[in-house]
């Protein structure tokens, strides 16, 4: 299915693809609260983009309102220069555009072959081989409800993959996993990025982690982009380095 | 019907072949209907039977709208009383023999639940209060003096010139193979998986490509569809009828509490709830009412504590516990 491992140190070089991803100035207000204070990024086909800063900083917000569960304020989202914004998450689903959660979220009552047939079928890969491919091969047949945490976080990932994304949007999936676990899920993402041309968007607070997939990074703080470009630049700015450790 | 068993490990068991899943769908379907069917022989009150496959379907309804989405429609009675309505009008208006008129009566529900389809962007209590107010003011609607020429208003409805003992069971009996028939369908289907799914998890449904409020509103309207033809040859039934026993609280109580006992999202569990708790009531809740009240009251509070899942539940639990004393597991 897959060829050899295609973990190789990333470029923090864009790649040279056309756009695939463009957010557009999105802001997002709760109420009183600027959850989102004129966002703008964009993603290049084939590329993974790091989403980081500090708890409460915006960076699920701004997956939420890429793949649909939230209406920007104002601004927009692109993708392939289509807008997409406020489009229900089922229709996002379908025209490419997908997501994990920090949470994962499986059907617990369905197995989790079952939990993938509920999908909407657009990946060229069969549903066995998408177990398969995130570890979950010999348990296609368990409850979803009765795997463990980091399983049920691949089958979050296997849900997403399922319904073929062009972007996939990657939310802490990270979080919580051994630094085995961390490698193999390393793996997996730049497999999807080399082999299905795929393009993600990674929130992660593990740094390390950032280092074996991001192509490049953008740093949110209270809402609003601080730096974008390359992760080891990144932990050179001295913006950066003042929100990550103070002074 | 209860069909999984997990071990302790929680690998499901041997999933059973193709023709055997066939063969359990079929028997589904066929032996219920040929159990009614042959009852009029053991039990010769016709009317009670009739009552019993009513509510049965009515179950069914209530397996389909609560088992597969989470809605609990205490105003299910509305959807009945359409039905019946539906029949009576259809008779007396248009025409129509009683067959036609009992399908008329579900495809009347089936109107009533299009224009409904609002309350399902409620949830939990809230929908199950809205459904209730909508239920009540179709109820009032029926029976405003104003539409007399109509539904003849609060006088009650006569169906007595199409009426027929026999007819009408035969049909009860038909009605109850299309609820066994749509409930296996559904329970197989692609759109019964998701309807599931969106029960546990309507976001992370979305995600996964499902169209959440197509399948509510699918299941929102065969849901419908059962009650109204239950209505429909319920009214042919009893012939005539008032608009206060047919949109009656008490029928979508009895319906949720029938389903909830024997099981929802399974096949028979509804079935077995509804014939069960009948004939409990049937034996004592006309002749004692207070004794049934308090049954019934002992019933839906055991029901909430210790059986969510009904008697299937414990039937899947009692499998399990099987499997697992004789390592038949995997």
């Amino acid at each position: 299915m897959f060829a050899e491992s295609a973990s190789s140190a990333p470029s923090n070089e864009a790649p040279t693809a056309d756009g695939l991803l463009e957010v557009e100035g999105v802001t997002k207000l709760f109420g009183p609260l600027r959850a989102l204070d004129d966002v703008s990024l964009s993603v290049k086909r084939g590329e993974i983009l790091g989403l980081v800063g500090p708890n409460g900083s915006g960076k699920t917000t701004v997956i939420n309102v890429i793949s649909g569960l939230l209406v920007p304020t104002s601004g927009r989202v692109l993708l392939e220069g289509q807008e997409v914004s406020g489009k229900a998450p089922f229709r996002l689903a379908r025209r490419g555009i997908n997501r994990t959660f920090q949470i994962p979220k499986p059907f617990p009552a369905l197995t989790a072959r079952e939990n993938l047939e509920v999908a909407h079928h657009g990946s060229a890969l069969a549903d066995g081989e998408i177990l398969e491919l995130v570890g979950l091969g010999g348990r296609a047949e368990r409850l979803a409800g009765e795997l463990t945490a980091s399983d049920q976080k691949r089958l979050d990932l296997a849900r997403a993959l399922v319904t073929g994304p062009r972007l996939l949007l990657v939310d802490e999936l990270g979080a919580g996993l051994s630094k085995t676990e961390l490698d193999e899920l390393a793996v997996i993402l730049r497999r999807l990025v080399a082999e299905l041309g795929m393009t993600m968007v990674v929130v992660e607070h593990l740094m390390g982690f950032l280092e074996q997939v991001a192509d490049r990074v953008t740093v949110l703080n209270a809402g609003a982009v601080i730096f974008s470009g390359g992760l080891a630049e990144a932990l050179a700015d001295p913006a950066v380095i003042k929100v990550f450790i103070g002074g | 019907m209860p069909e999984r068993v997990a071990d302790a490990s929680g690998q499901r068991a041997t999933r059973a072949q193709p023709w055997r899943r066939r063969g359990a769908d079929l028997a589904a379907v066929l032996v219920p209907t040929a159990l009614f069917a042959l009852a009029r022989t053991v039990d010769s009150n016709m009317l009670l039977l009739v009552t019993i496959m009513v509510y049965v379907v009515l179950a069914q309804g209530v397996n389909v709208i609560y088992g597969f989405t989470g809605y609990l429609p205490f105003g299910y009675a509305g959807f009945f009383g359409a039905g019946a309505y539906g029949t009576y009008i259809a008779v007396a208006s248009l025409g129509a023999g009683a067959v036609e008129a009992t399908v008329l009566g579900g495809v009347v529900a089936v109107l009533v639940a299009v224009v409904l389809i609002p309350l399902l962007r409620l949830r939990g209590a809230y929908f199950a209060i809205a459904s209730l107010a909508a239920a009540l003011a179709l109820a009032s609607l029926v029976s405003n003096p104003a539409l007399t020429s109509v539904t003849n208003g609060p006088y009650g409805a006569d169906l007595s010139k199409v009426y027929s003992a026999n007819g009408s069971y035969w049909m009860a009996v038909a009605i109850v193979a299309v609820a066994m028939l749509a409930v296996v369908v559904l329970r197989r289907s692609r759109l019964g998986l998701q309807l599931r799914a969106v029960r546990a998890d309507q976001v992370s449904a979305s995600y996964a490509g499902v169209n959440v409020v197509a399948a509510r509103t699918g299941a929102w309207l065969l849901s419908a569809l059962l009650a109204g033809l239950a209505g429909g040859v319920y009214a042919w039934s009893i012939s005539v009828f008032y608009p206060t026993a047919v949109f009656d609280t008490t029928i979508s109580l009895f319906a949720i509490v029938f389903a909830l006992f024997g099981g929802v999202g399974t096949v028979l569990g509804p079935v077995v709830g509804a014939v069960v708790l009948y004939y409990v009531y049937n034996a004592i809740g006309v002749s004692d009412p207070q004794y049934f009240q308090l049954i019934f009251g002992v019933v839906i509070v055991i029901i909430a504590l210790f059986l969510p899942g009904g008697l299937a539940a414990v039937l899947v639990g009692a499998r399990r516990r099987l499997a697992l004393r004789g390592g038949d597991v995997r």
